[in-house]
């Protein structure tokens, strides 16, 4: 036990906390975790809760109730994470019946850690596998950050894992399993690391603007990073929305694509669905939208702008502020 | 895909429900891909008995070409299966070996039991079931994976009474799978039916002489390609729902909704008897409470299973839409087997009435039948109800055949529950998904 009258800080959030408390009251980290502890995470995950038709409590592996067979979607229809300078919200839109994204946000000491999944709509139980990438990524990727991997080591053995978790996700259906996309950024005091696979993006917004920072694997993404003119008749094919990597049991093999920025000061990163992205016009658009709120009231902001616009689509949103620790954020624990 | 375990199951149904509906249709397909080894190998894995009607009726001809068909038939069992034959009269008496037991084939006794079956002569009545009771002895003994009788009759059940025959087919279900054959012009379809379909095999005839040597070949052959004894189908339905009816539609219909073996409370067990590489299909009718918006429930989860191994498993989902679009769309194979689900009471229901004279009713039914049956392409089905029913194919009046044998009636009752898959052309192939 730590010594209850030495003055602590939240090992995940940095939050001031009052030393008798087991967990903190701003993030719900375990205050008195030891420091080789392999981070905190969140994640969109519905809380456990029986049955709403019957009360039973189990549920088979695709959620259906072991006694009246009535469905309980496994992910938040919506819900907020906050971890003071990482927060994300999602929602699952106007259109859908439940929320097929999720993600996950968490904390290694001085780096943030952010995962978004978006369910494919046309797989069977699409979040069943972002469910499963987003935890399976954020565990893995923490986890190798706390044995002393670099950024990109620990991003690349995150979504490998991810795509062995949504690969998992798919067993009981071989015909058209669970399958989903991914996006992850590691957030250190220096750079940004960048992994994805498929549609599902991130923005980096400094000064007043916004750049997106991934290519969607999809031929019209493809054609647009080269900056072939929109003219092209690549851009009408009657596949050229479709994507070209995924995540999941009949997914190709994987390829993550990978990318580290070192940006120039401080900004704000926004990882997103494309419940989000899909209403931007311009990038820039992002940065109009975007205040000086706290990351987590940010994304919320975010995901009830996309509502407004329509919400065609579920919507998750993570907002990182860079650097991802306040200058004055303590810079050892104490020992347990 | 197929499954390391050689086994797998599809399934085809109507999963979108409109607000307040509460019946879920789905074909379930079932397919063995494992290759059966050469016979000679797992011969040892199959008893075979053969019951060949003897009574009064097969005098001359008759027994003197089934005894010729059956030595074919004892010639061509390779060495190692385990065989017997019996003489089916009043009572089932043994032919071949003269003990209640089963024999392995071998020169020696193919040779002892080909002279056995010619000492065998016609004499006296007709009670299958006694015959039965004597196969389900000599298979209930017998040390083999798959357990299979042929049963071959020229007459019917007329020294025994039915209620004998149901609770003797009852007493031997689950034990050993049986064909049933009609042989000759003087057999009721319904009785054929009735037994193939209680112990899970095929009803079949075989009018004339001349083809019942190649016949009772060719379904003593299709026993041979069976390497699993027994596959049971495990239906689990959560408590609100309730089973309307389980039918195995293709190859042939049998109606499996009253074999169930309650597994636990919300779990049963249909057997569907021994299988070689096939595919066979299966219609489930599942009662869902109301779906309500947004609802996604599961109606039922299958799998199959040899002994108390699940071999593989899927699951029939109903969900709730409020596109009518996707609610009123009949899925294309629970619509086709819907189709031959009526196919197959139109003949009977037009068979009926004609042994009963009453010839209206057999003319609406079985013109009605004909046109079901050339629509999905039944073509051995449309044959045989073309000797008996003439459609104008100018105004679609349909009219009896006053020169139809009897036997013509009886062939396509026993033909009634055989059904043909969903032919290619005709079926809708689901729209690309959006990736």
């Amino acid at each position: 036990m730590t010594n209850p009258t030495a003055p602590l800080h939240c090992p995940v959030c940095a939050e001031a906390a009052d030393p008798s408390h087991r967990i903190c009251e701003a993030c719900g980290a375990d205050l008195h975790t030891p420091p080789s502890h392999r981070g905190h995470w969140l994640s969109s995950a519905a809380p456990p809760t029986p049955c709403t038709d019957c009360g039973h409590p189990e549920f088979d592996p695709h959620g259906y109730c072991r006694q009246c067979g009535a469905r309980q979607t496994r992910t938040s229809d919506r819900v907020e994470l906050d971890m003071a300078t990482i927060g994300a919200a999602t929602d699952y839109g106007k259109r859908h019946h439940y929320n097929q994204d999720a993600l996950a946000i968490g904390r290694h000491h001085g780096t943030t850690v952010a995962v978004v999944c978006d369910g494919v709509s046309s797989s069977t139980f699409g979040e069943l596998a972002a469910l499963a990438a987003a935890e399976a990524g954020i565990a893995e990727t923490l986890d190798a950050l706390t044995n002393g991997h670099d950024t990109g080591n620990a991003a690349h053995r995150g979504v490998t894992a991810a795509a062995h978790a949504a690969a998992q996700a798919g067993t009981a259906h071989p015909d058209n399993p669970p399958s989903c996309t991914f996006v992850s950024a590691v957030v250190d005091t220096d750079h940004i690391q960048l992994t994805w696979v498929g549609d599902s993006r991130a923005y980096w917004i400094q000064d007043g603007h916004a750049t997106c920072l991934t290519v969607d694997d999809s031929t019209i993404g493809r054609l647009a990073a080269m900056n072939v003119p929109a003219d092209d008749e690549r851009y009408h094919s009657p596949y050229a929305a479709a994507l070209l990597a995924w995540l999941g049991a009949d997914a190709p093999p994987l390829e993550p694509n990978m990318r580290a920025i070192a940006p120039t000061g401080p900004g704000t990163l926004v990882v997103c669905s494309d419940g989000l992205s899909g209403y931007f016009d311009t990038d820039d658009r992002l940065a109009t939208l975007i205040g000086t709120a706290p990351p987590v009231k940010a994304a919320a902001e975010l995901t009830e702008w996309a509502r407004e616009q329509g919400g065609r689509d579920n919507i998750s949103v993570i907002v990182a502020q860079f650097p991802p620790e306040p200058a004055t954020a303590p810079t050892q624990e104490t020992p347990a | 895909m197929t499954p390391p375990t050689g086994f797998s199951i599809d399934v085809d149904h109507n999963e979108y429900l409109a607000e307040g509906d509460t019946v879920v249709d789905a074909v379930v397909t079932v397919t063995c891909h494992t290759d059966p080894e050469p016979t000679g190998t797992t011969a040892g894995g199959l008893a075979q008995v053969i019951m060949i009607d003897c009574s009064g009726s097969m005098t001359g001809s008759r027994i003197a070409e089934a005894k010729r068909a059956t030595r074919a038939v004892i010639e061509s069992l390779p060495d190692g299966v385990r065989f017997a034959v019996v003489a089916g009269a009043t009572l089932g008496t043994m032919a071949y070996p003269a003990t209640y037991t089963t024999a392995v084939a071998g020169p020696q006794t193919r040779a002892e039991a080909s002279r056995a079956v010619n000492r065998l002569t016609a004499g006296g009545g007709t009670a299958m079931g006694t015959w039965l009771r004597t196969a389900h002895r000599l298979l209930a003994d017998a040390p083999t994976e798959v357990k299979h009788a042929l049963l071959l009759t020229d007459g019917f059940n007329q020294h025994e009474s039915l209620d004998t025959l149901t609770e003797t087919l009852d007493a031997c279900q689950g034990t050993f799978v049986c064909d049933a054959c009609g042989i000759g012009k003087d057999w009721h379809g319904s009785e054929i039916r009735l037994i193939a379909d209680r112990m899970l095999g095929e009803a079949s005839g075989l009018p004339e002489e001349s083809d019942w040597k190649a016949g009772f070949a060719r379904i003593t052959q299709a026993a041979m390609r069976k390497t699993i004894g027994d596959l049971t189908l495990r239906i689990f339905t959560p408590a609100r729902n309730e089973i309307r009816f389980i039918k195995q539609m293709n190859p042939s219909i049998v109606d499996l909704t009253d074999r169930r073996r309650e597994h636990d409370a919300k779990t049963g067990d249909y057997p569907t008897g021994a299988w070689g590489t096939e595919t066979r299909e299966f219609h489930i009718q599942v009662a869902v409470p109301p779906i309500r918006p947004h609802d996604d429930r599961l109606a039922a989860r299958i799998s199959v299973l040899a002994g108390t191994t699940e071999l593989a498993r899927d699951m029939i989902t109903a969900r709730w839409t409020g596109d009518t679009m996707l609610s009123t769309r009949l899925n294309p194979k629970v619509a086709h087997y819907t189709g031959q689900a009526e196919l197959a009471d139109r003949i009977q229901e037009g068979v009926a009435a004609a042994k009963a004279g009453d010839t209206d009713t057999a003319t609406l039914h079985l013109g009605e039948a004909l046109r079901l049956a050339d629509q999905a392409g039944n073509e051995h089905t449309a044959k045989l109800l073309g000797r008996l029913v003439h459609v104008d194919p100018d105004t679609g009046t349909a009219r009896i055949n006053s020169h139809a044998r009897s036997v013509d009636l009886e062939m396509a009752d026993v033909a009634s529950v055989k059904t043909v898959t969903v032919r290619r052309d005709r079926r809708t192939e689901d729209p690309g998904g959006d990736r």
